[in-house]
């Protein structure tokens, strides 16, 4: 049925594809080198999983099976047809089953196509709000792909005069033809296999220019993701000689980062889940990718007849400022997105480009800088005073020349926080409990860095580590126990950029090997109390200790879990993190009042953390929610004390 | 449109500050120092005359020990273009006056439109060395100032400064003398390029030999004021509530307790 001219036509659409792919790759490469990708054999296994296999992208039901079934439809009859250009016939091997599971793959494909209609033009969930004449255009021509496909099959069955049995779907769509003459039949056939073969080749050259690039660009993104612990920030090391720091300009962001922008497909699973889109502030993640996709489409145009292209910039124009300051840096649109592609990183350049460069940052934060600067705290108390709390405690202090296995590392808030005292006050009273020989700096401890690196102070943060690996390597620290998880995952994860290689564990892991090793026992009063925990961001999706916390409020007697609909990799943010604890809140609804409503739907006696800034979060929230008193929000740590005491 | 920016380097404002065991001064071991912060509001706004007319140097005058040189780093990553460290052990042990003499001698070779310095350094809050600088110096000075707008031929300046109850407007022909209250500006965060840049920027060391001053007008022998003792405040108590059943109950009680505790009446 092929004609001479048809390898011509698709000798042109391959070319249309050709140049349409190599225009994206060359808006990719103008993005900054970057190190060499390793691992090759962990990143295929990550595509059969994640691409072939579905793992994100079948994180949620309906949408993940529609794209699941609309895949198969088209992925794997092209398989097929590949095949048979090898083998030169179609196989035999499975004979009729094959052909029966083929027709069930395209019937789920115009079931997949069905249901995406409806949920994008009746459903129409507030993520897809962006949608375009693209995405009617895709979903026609694929369907149509499909149901000429088994037009073709249905004739072939009618002028043969097979049994539909094994070709049920063709057999169906043989009816519509069967009135028609013979010879009338081979003619429709003839046409309509025509038209679908077209509009294959027709998708083919289109595949560079349309959202069919995804099939493409999403594959590969899988491949290209990140190891190691998630939202770990790029070091600067070139403070001396760099010029510019950050990104002010798309071609500053890495090839990848270039590449990540044509990766999306505006699924909007991200924004669904961003804290900062879901109370109305400016940034949305799926908009800030896409915003900067349409800029690099822009640049990559041919200046018109005058020349004169309005240049448009980055940070500003085409991102605003308060896009850039909304963001928490809690990683759920990390954890959600299905092809992985990631905001954070491009965020905390644009950061790093307003905050050293230009000094141009919420005006609160700058005091925040300055007592971390002169104080090492941002609240910018004596740092003499820093080890005061544990005054009364009996605790060592290694320059009391105490040595011991464990440095307990109280951070700013543990140290300087009035509320946060009485968590870090607990915490001593259940390793003195439970026999524990541990140390603390006392005075000496500094701030971790995590907030001032996060606002996109590197400089400043830089500063503030050299300073705590100066002290650690004075005392031969091996081991540090945190209390907030900020200081665990910046002392954990990111310090090893500058070579540490001590432990660092946070005091629910420690806490729940205590009870394993039997060192602390837990009674409580047996009284029932239903404690609904929420998943800091820092522990949770940076680290992914989600078991630890809900194991030790377990082991107390008398206490139930209560989960609140947001919750694991899905939970929803305080409200602080990213530097935000720093920052007013002024656009939209406060973040922590809706995690806070989130908890109380679920009617719970009382709330339970393991970060300052979720407990600051959460107490403001539940006072502005007129709870507090009957409502407590307390750290893990008290929890358990107060089951040991009894 | 020159600027001179006296600046003076002072302990962190939650710095610990201890007494040496024989009162004769503070301990400053161990203390973070900054720059003034009533200094730091001088060098905003002499950055901001020099955005505005362009063509200007910004330049930092300071007076102090070695350590100095961190906080005038500072005002130089700010954007001041250089400075003069005054510094030299024949310095040490002065007052307000010998400081502002030092600092005069080192002004009257420069060239300047303009001068400010901080209300008072935040250390001895003595408020003395911008007005005894103009003395010196002879020329017209304005102290406490919030708002300054200097005249487009650069020839005066008018401004506001903070007076009881409202607000002084004055104008002054330049050169001048402003010392620069809270309010006046909010001084910038110095960028990292500005950070790198300072490092390389001419900071001139000046010995007291260079000043031509006489050894008997510098450094303690100079001094105006002599500090007898440094002692730290005593211990603030808590506070006491006076109980009773009736204001009039309650009255008699404060009476007595001010009487016979504090002794006040």
């Amino acid at each position: 049925m092929l004609t001479t001219l048809d390898p011509l036509w698709v000798l042109i659409a391959l070319t249309i594809f050709t140049v349409g792919m190599y225009r994206r790759y060359r808006l990719w490469m103008r993005g900054q080198k970057e190190e060499r990708i390793e691992g090759i054999g962990q990143r295929l296994m990550d595509f059969f999983v994640y691409a072939i296999g579905h793992r994100r992208i079948l994180k949620e039901l309906y949408p993940g099976l529609m794209h699941l079934f609309i895949f198969c439809a088209c992925a794997i009859p092209i398989l097929v047809i590949a095949a048979v250009q090898v083998t030169f016939s179609t196989p035999h091997l499975f004979g009729n089953f094959f052909s029966l599971f083929l027709d069930s793959v395209g019937s789920l494909g115009l079931l997949g196509l069905c249901l995406a209609a409806y949920r994008r033009y009746i459903l129409k969930p507030d993520r897809l709000s962006d949608t375009r004449a693209e995405d009617a255009i895709a979903l026609v021509w694929v369907f149509a792909i499909i149901l000429l496909g088994f037009c073709v099959e249905g004739l072939r069955l009618s002028i043969t005069g097979e049994t539909g049995v094994w070709a049920p779907a063709g057999y169906v769509f043989s009816a519509l033809f069967s009135g028609a003459r013979p010879e009338t039949q081979v003619g429709i056939h003839k046409v309509l296999w025509r038209i679908h073969l077209f509009l294959v080749i027709g998708l083919i050259a289109c595949t560079p220019y349309t959202k069919f690039l995804h099939v493409i660009t999403s594959a590969i993104n899988i491949c290209l993701r990140k190891y190691g612990p998630p939202g770990v920030l790029r070091q600067i090391k070139d403070f001396e000689t760099a010029e510019t720091f950050g990104v002010s300009r798309l071609d500053e962001l890495t090839r990848t980062q270039l590449f990540h922008l044509d990766a999306c497909t505006r699924c909007g699973r991200c924004q669904d889940n961003c804290p900062a889109h879901l109370t109305e502030k400016p940034l949305s993640p799926k908009k800030l990718i896409q915003d900067l996709k349409a800029h690099m489409d822009e640049k990559g145009r041919v200046p018109g007849e005058n020349g004169q292209q309005t240049e448009k910039a980055l940070i500003g124009d085409v991102i605003e400022h308060d896009t850039i300051w909304s963001c928490t840096m809690c990683l759920n649109c990390h954890s959600q997105c299905p092809v992985f592609i990631t905001t954070v990183d491009k965020t905390i350049e644009m950061r790093r480009n307003l905050v050293l460069m230009e000094s141009n940052f919420p005006v609160e934060v700058q005091a925040v800088f300055k007592n971390m600067e002169n104080n090492s705290n941002p609240w910018g108390i004596g740092r003499h005073l820093r080890g005061d709390w544990a005054k009364e405690l009996g605790v060592k202090t290694a320059t009391e020349g105490a040595s011991a296995d464990i440095l307990l590392y109280a951070g700013c808030a543990g140290a300087f926080d009035d509320r946060y005292k009485k968590v870090s006050t607990a915490v001593v009273k259940i390793l003195q409990k439970a026999g524990i020989n541990f140390t603390i700096l006392g005075a000496e401890e500094g701030c971790c860095g995590d907030s001032a690196r996060r606002i996109g102070n590197e400089y400043l943060y830089d500063s503030l580590v050299q300073y705590n690996l100066g002290i650690f390597r004075q005392y031969g620290v091996k081991k540090i126990l945190t209390i907030c998880p900020h200081c665990y995952n910046a002392l954990k994860n990111e310090y090893p950029q500058y070579g540490t290689t001590f432990e660092v564990v946070h005091h629910t892991e420690f806490f729940l090997e205590l009870i394993k090793q039997g060192k602390i026992s837990l009674n409580g009063s047996g009284a029932k109390m239903n404690v609904c925990y929420h998943d800091s961001c820092f522990l949770g999706r940076y680290n992914e200790l989600y078991d630890q916390p809900r194991k030790l409020l377990t082991s107390i007697r008398g206490v139930s879990l209560v989960e609140m609909d947001r919750t694991l990799d899905r939970s929803f943010c305080c409200g602080a993190g990213g530097g935000r604890m720093w920052m007013e809140e002024h656009l939209g609804k406060r973040i922590n009042e809706a995690r806070t409503e989130q908890a109380l739907e679920k009617k719970p006696d009382a709330i339970a953390t393991a970060c300052p800034y979720c407990l600051t979060m959460f107490e403001d929230g539940l006072k502005s929610k007129n709870v507090y008193d009957t409502v407590k929000a307390m750290d893990i740590a008290e929890y358990i004390l107060n089951a040991m005491k009894e | 449109m020159n600027s001179i920016v006296c600046l003076k380097q002072v302990p962190d404002t939650e710095a610990q500050i201890r007494v040496k065991p024989d009162g004769s001064d503070v301990l400053l071991q161990d203390v973070k120092f900054i720059i003034n912060p009533y200094d730091e509001y001088g060098v905003e706004e002499a950055l901001k005359l020099k955005e505005k007319f362009g063509q200007s140097t910004v330049t930092i005058v300071c007076l102090g020990p070695e350590r100095c040189i961190e906080s005038i780093r500072t005002a130089l990553a700010m954007g001041a273009d250089k400075a003069v460290h005054l510094d030299d052990p024949a310095l040490d042990g002065g007052d307000a006056f010998t400081t502002a003499r030092a600092l005069a001698e080192q002004i009257k070779g420069m060239e300047y439109d303009i001068i400010f310095c901080g209300k008072q350094a935040i250390d001895d809050d003595a408020a003395q060395v911008g007005v005894a600088l103009a003395e010196y110096l002879n020329i017209p000075h304005a102290n406490l100032v919030i708002k300054v707008e200097v005249s487009a031929d650069k020839k005066k300046v008018t401004v506001n400064r903070q007076i009881v109850g409202g607000e002084e407007v004055l104008e002054l022909p330049l050169p001048c003398v402003l010392t620069a209250q809270k309010g006046l500006n909010e001084p910038r965060y110095a960028s990292l390029p500005g950070i790198m840049k300072a490092k390389k920027k001419e900071v001139k060391p000046v010995k007291a030999a260079d000043l031509k001053l006489d050894a008997a007008r510098i450094g303690a022998a100079g001094a105006k004021s002599k500090v007898l003792k440094c002692y730290s405040p005593p211990p603030r108590t808590a506070a006491q509530i006076v109980a009773g059943e009736s204001p009039e109950e309650k009255a008699a009680k404060l009476a007595k307790l001010l009487r016979e505790e504090a002794k006040a009446i």
